[in-house]
């Protein structure tokens, strides 16, 4: 199983070369992109069988030593939250890259651009010990910026670099805080542990300080929602829009690492301030999100209090709820995927009709279908396993503080009413034209959206369906 | 025998759903109508029988608490799915003889899944359970109102309920640690904020029920298809909502205030149907509100009973919907008019089955009046004689009005010869056997009949038609308007803040301190690289203090 492991960091850099090497103004690049994800995604869930069958869920390391005088010994390994972000992710960049148009998919450095965010956040939610886990923490920027700066039609470019920016301090201070633990932990140390290390007081409190503004850096969370959503808004790309999106989760992903077993004393004194400001946050995006009036701008709302009510759950419930988070993020991630690609497909059949967004979805009966089941299932409704799982954990959520729950909630119901009035106001034949003609979604396209319906449909009786035991 | 009831469902619906052509289509929605019809034969001899049985499987598991599915087959649950089961097949049956629907096998279908998820919400002992039923039967109903126009408001009203009612749960099962429904009566020990809990659940319940100031969602239905407001508000939210109450009851409990603000809002939405059943133009407004009226009643004498089901609520479900569909029949007759001033204005050219469909309607009168007498006592005496007033006054103006307006135009329907004698006979059939167990009702019945017969002719509420032509009465929007309000505030709340955060403080204030603060930084730097000697200073000077700290920090060595 350590193997597969290494196949599956290889494999997207594979990728990446035949990629480079594929004919310019062609779709060849696009099949190998496609070739690829598809591979490591057989890989993910012949991993996913080997970590089910075992009892305690964790899959066998990959070790590789390097810099051996400097005692760093870079560790590979997964386990069941690992590998079902995994699959998440590649499942929500393959809903991208299917997602592009026909002449979007001639775009080669995109494409290897998304190859190497792949690779980057494999060796991410794959990496073992603090120094694996930082390198590809900060690496992940790279590709995102490029990605947001070629494709992103970012209006402001001051955007552009205070994102960059944020990114990159989060980066810095992550890199202070794991060398002061290396330092005082005589060694690289495995993700496990890290709240175990014994620092003095005053190094422990720097460390932790850092290591939160490093995640939540990452994370929508007040003040920094605010360039999240000032860098989404203008992309029309569905692979960029998704990997952007998909940063949230390398800040999540920190947390339930870093503070896995335990959270450490000096970063205790931190939660009530990370609930408040999540709550608030999930509140304050809630309520911009009903206040726009097209579809992306809610979902990313929608997207950003989920997020945050991931982040409660990870900062605040114990890892017995590991599992619950990891069920419920997976399906959120193919879900926010899926729509995102669905309403950028009914834009651009705007643009081409001619015809006002509101009411798209009614000369587009196909399409309409998928996009209310997915819409349907982000809102929360039995048809996913996201429903029983978030119930578990807002249940939790309400054991622990009262207060933060209702809160949640509150958010909750006003964003998925949101999203689902925006479903009907784009479904409404009430502005429906006569001479309009859009073409409604091919039968390839929705022969692959009616497996990713069916991947979540099929996850409400069971969560781990697809992995075969 | 409830879960193999579920399992035989289930086919058949899924038979239901197969995409046919046209012609097969009619023989298709026969085929499911006599296969529920035997399904529901199949029911009523084990419930006849009383024989029980519990079927249970593990569906999943999370921190020790086990999430079973399970479908208890027990007396009670068959009382209780018994009147669900004969209104859908009743429903399945008049959708293949009226030739409601283009694709009525599908429609039949949808019926039945829909029955499914009810019979599921019914036998669920756990929280799980019985919320994912109540949101499939959401999700049903909108494939029951098929126009995204009409069931918006419907379906945000129900979404808000659902998801406030998936919060108490959650409340629940945080304080008690069980997903059992009956560890309901555990929660008043250890809740934390009681009343709370209780009224927030509890007006999630009137928002499904559409009760007063939650009856814009059940209104705003009278744009779709007469047959399928019949079914929604029968088979759907509504009666979800009265399971709910009935299995949430102990947390109702919990609050001192529940009594008395479930009886407020009884008779306000009794009030409310009433006088919007006077003034509504629209017929089918009118038969929305006729069928609030009923769930007010309903609800009261539930409450009355201790949220405990007897046989006789089924019989006033199965005598009201005798009595709606009676209604339709009227309607039809009428060309599918749907104002009331046109409707009176029709000269009735089939005068004896519209005597017929006068005579269905009494028939039903008697027999509700026979089972509400079954059910008097003290306790309901205010429910039973108020509602019904009202009731007979709502219908009498509205048979009145049509039956004795002033008509002048003809109208002609053709139907085909099931049509015409199938759903009489469907009618006269439930009639006689709603009457029979009234045979010994005596003067009651008969008195009944007469006062309504005379309530018929003299009706002093006839008049009232003037508010017909009142334009402002009859588009008044007052509850539309007054929840749109608040969704404005709420968007200008959300502009607000993205202005005033987003915008002024972090773009103008935050970020232009940070990017002075990173000038000043960068005019320093330079200063240092000027090749002047203050640089020089003040670079050693850092450094000295940073040697000092760090020799400080390693403990002098």
């Amino acid at each position: 199983m350590a193997n597969l492991l290494l196949i599956l960091l290889i494999i997207p850099l594979l990728g990446c070369l035949f990629t480079m090497a594929a004919k310019k103004n062609d779709v060849n690049a696009f099949y190998v992109v496609l070739f690829t994800i598809a591979s490591n995604i057989a890989v993910v869930l012949r991993l996913l069988q080997a970590v089910a069958a075992n009892t305690d869920g964790t899959a066998e390391y990959y070790t590789y030593t390097w810099l051996k005088s400097l005692n760093i010994e870079l560790s590979f390994g997964a386990d069941l939250f690992s590998l079902l972000l995994l699959f998440g992710v590649y499942m929500a960049l393959l809903i991208g890259v299917v997602g592009l148009l026909p002449q979007q998919r001639k775009h080669k450095s995109l494409l290897l651009l998304t190859l190497y965010f792949m690779w980057n956040i494999t060796g991410f939610l794959t990496a073992r010990d603090m120094f694996s886990f930082y390198i590809f923490f900060a690496a992940m920027v790279l590709p995102l910026l490029m990605l947001v700066g070629m494709f992103g039609n970012v209006r402001k470019v001051s955007v552009l670099y205070v994102h960059f920016s944020l990114s990159l301090v989060g980066a810095l201070v992550l890199l202070i805080a794991v060398l002061v633990m290396y330092r005082f932990n005589h060694g690289n140390a495995e993700l496990l542990s890290v709240a175990l290390v014994a620092m003095p007081k005053y190094a422990a409190f720097v460390v932790w300080v850092c290591v939160c503004a490093a995640f939540l850096s990452r994370i929508p969370i007040w003040p920094f929602h605010h360039w999240f959503a000032a860098i989404s808004a203008g992309i029309k790309n569905p692979p960029v829009y998704i990997i952007a999106n998909l940063m949230p989760l390398t800040g999540l992903y920190g947390f339930m690492r870093f503070w896995q077993l335990t959270v450490p004393e000096s970063a205790e004194a931190f939660l009530p301030i990370m609930t408040i400001f999540g709550v608030a946050t999930m509140l304050f995006a809630a309520l911009i999100g009903i206040s726009h009036k097209d579809f992306l701008p809610k979902l990313f709302s929608y997207s950003a209090v989920y997020y945050l009510l991931f982040l409660l759950c990870i900062v605040l419930l114990d890892s017995q709820y590991e599992k619950n988070i990891a069920y419920s993020l997976f399906i959120f991630l193919i879900v926010n995927a899926s729509l995102t690609v669905l309403d950028l497909w009914s834009e651009n059949a705007c643009a081409e009709g001619h015809c006002d967004y509101r009411g798209i979805l009614a000369y587009m009966p196909k399409l309409s279908r998928i996009f209310a089941f997915f819409v349907l299932v982000a809102v929360g409704l039995p048809i996913s396993s996201m429903f029983w799982n978030n119930f578990v954990l807002i249940s939790a959520l309400f054991k622990i503080n009262f207060a933060a729950g209702i809160g949640v909630m509150t958010a909750i119901t006003l964003i998925c009413m949101g999203v689902t009035y925006e479903l009907f106001m784009m479904r409404s034949l009430k502005r429906i034209g006569v001479n309009v003609s859009v073409e409604d979604i091919s039968d390839r396209q929705r022969a692959f959206f009616m497996a990713v319906v069916l991947l979540l449909f099929l996850s409400f009786f069971d969560p781990l369906w697809f992995v075969l035991s | 025998m409830i879960a193999y009831t579920v399992l035989l469902l289930f086919i058949i619906g899924a038979l239901g759903s197969i995409r046919v052509g046209v012609k097969t289509d009619k023989i298709l929605s026969f085929v499911v109508f006599a296969s529920i019809f035997f399904t529901f034969l199949q029911f009523y001899q084990a419930m006849s029988d009383g024989v029980t049985h519990t079927f249970s499987f593990m569906w999943n598991t999370s921190q020790g608490q086990d999430l079973k599915f399970e479908i208890i087959s027990n007396s009670y649950n068959y009382m209780l799915v018994f009147p669900c089961f004969i209104v859908t097949v009743l429903a399945v049956l008049n959708n293949f003889l009226f030739r409601y629907e283009e694709r009525r096998a599908a429609y039949s279908a949808v019926l039945i899944f829909n029955l499914t998820a009810l019979i599921l919400l019914l036998t669920s002992n756990n929280f799980v359970q019985l919320i994912s039923a109540l949101f499939v039967t959401d999700i049903l109903a909108l494939f029951m109102i098929k126009d995204a126009q009409a069931c918006r408001r419907y379906s945000m009203l129900n979404m808000m309920a659902d998801m406030v009612l998936f919060s108490v749960s959650a409340i629940i099962n945080a304080r008690v640690d069980s997903l059992d429904l009956q560890q309901i009566q555990l929660y008043q020990q250890t809740a934390l904020y009681p009343d709370f809990t209780s009224l927030l659940g509890l007006t999630a319940i009137f928002a499904k029920l559409g009760f007063f100031m939650f009856q814009i969602g059940v209104i705003g239905l009278k744009n779709i298809r007469f047959h399928r407001i019949q079914n929604l508000l029968f088979l759907s939210s509504p009666f979800a909502a009265l399971i709910l109450l009935l299995k949430f009851n102990a947390l109702w409990r919990i609050s001192d205030y529940f009594t008395f603000y479930l009886d407020i809002m009884c008779v306000a939405t009794g009030l409310w149907a009433f006088v919007c059943g006077i003034y509504a133009n629209d017929f089918k407004a009118k038969m929305i509100c006729l069928m609030l009226l009923f769930w007010a009643l309903m609800v009261a004498l539930l409450r009355c009973y201790g949220f405990a089901w007897i046989p006789e609520f089924s019989q006033l479900i199965i005598e009201m919907y005798v009595l709606v569909t009676a209604f339709y029949l009227i309607y039809f007759y009428n060309n599918r008019c749907r104002m009331m001033t046109q409707m009176m204005q029709l000269r009735l050219t089939h005068k004896k089955r519209l005597a017929s469909t006068l005579g269905i309607i009494v028939l039903t009168e008697m027999a509700a009046t026979h089972t509400l007498s079954v059910m008097y006592n003290n306790i309901n005496r205010f429910y039973i004689i108020g509602f019904s007033a009202l009731f007979l006054l709502v219908v009498s103006v509205i048979i009145g009005q049509i039956y004795f307006g002033d008509g002048k135009r003809n109208v002609g329907i053709q139907h085909d010869i099931v049509f015409k004698w199938g759903v009489f006979a469907e009618l006269t059939a439930l009639c006689g056997w709603l009457l029979q167990s009234a045979a010994d009702g005596g003067y009651i019945i008969w008195g009944s009949a007469v006062v309504f017969i005379g309530l018929l002719i003299c009706s002093p509420l006839w008049k009232l038609q003037v508010f017909y032509k009142m334009e402002g009465l009859q588009h008044c929007d007052f509850w539309g308007s007054f929840y749109q309000s608040i969704v404005r505030v709420f968007r200008m709340v959300g502009r607000v803040l993205a202005v005033l955060v987003d915008f002024v403080f972090l773009e103008r204030i935050l970020l232009v301190f940070a990017q002075s603060v990173s000038i000043s930084g960068l005019r320093l730097f330079r200063r240092l690289h000027a090749n002047k000697i203050g640089g020089t200073v003040a670079v050693f000077m850092v450094l000295g203090v940073l040697l000092w700290y760090t020799y400080r920090s390693s403990g002098g060595q």
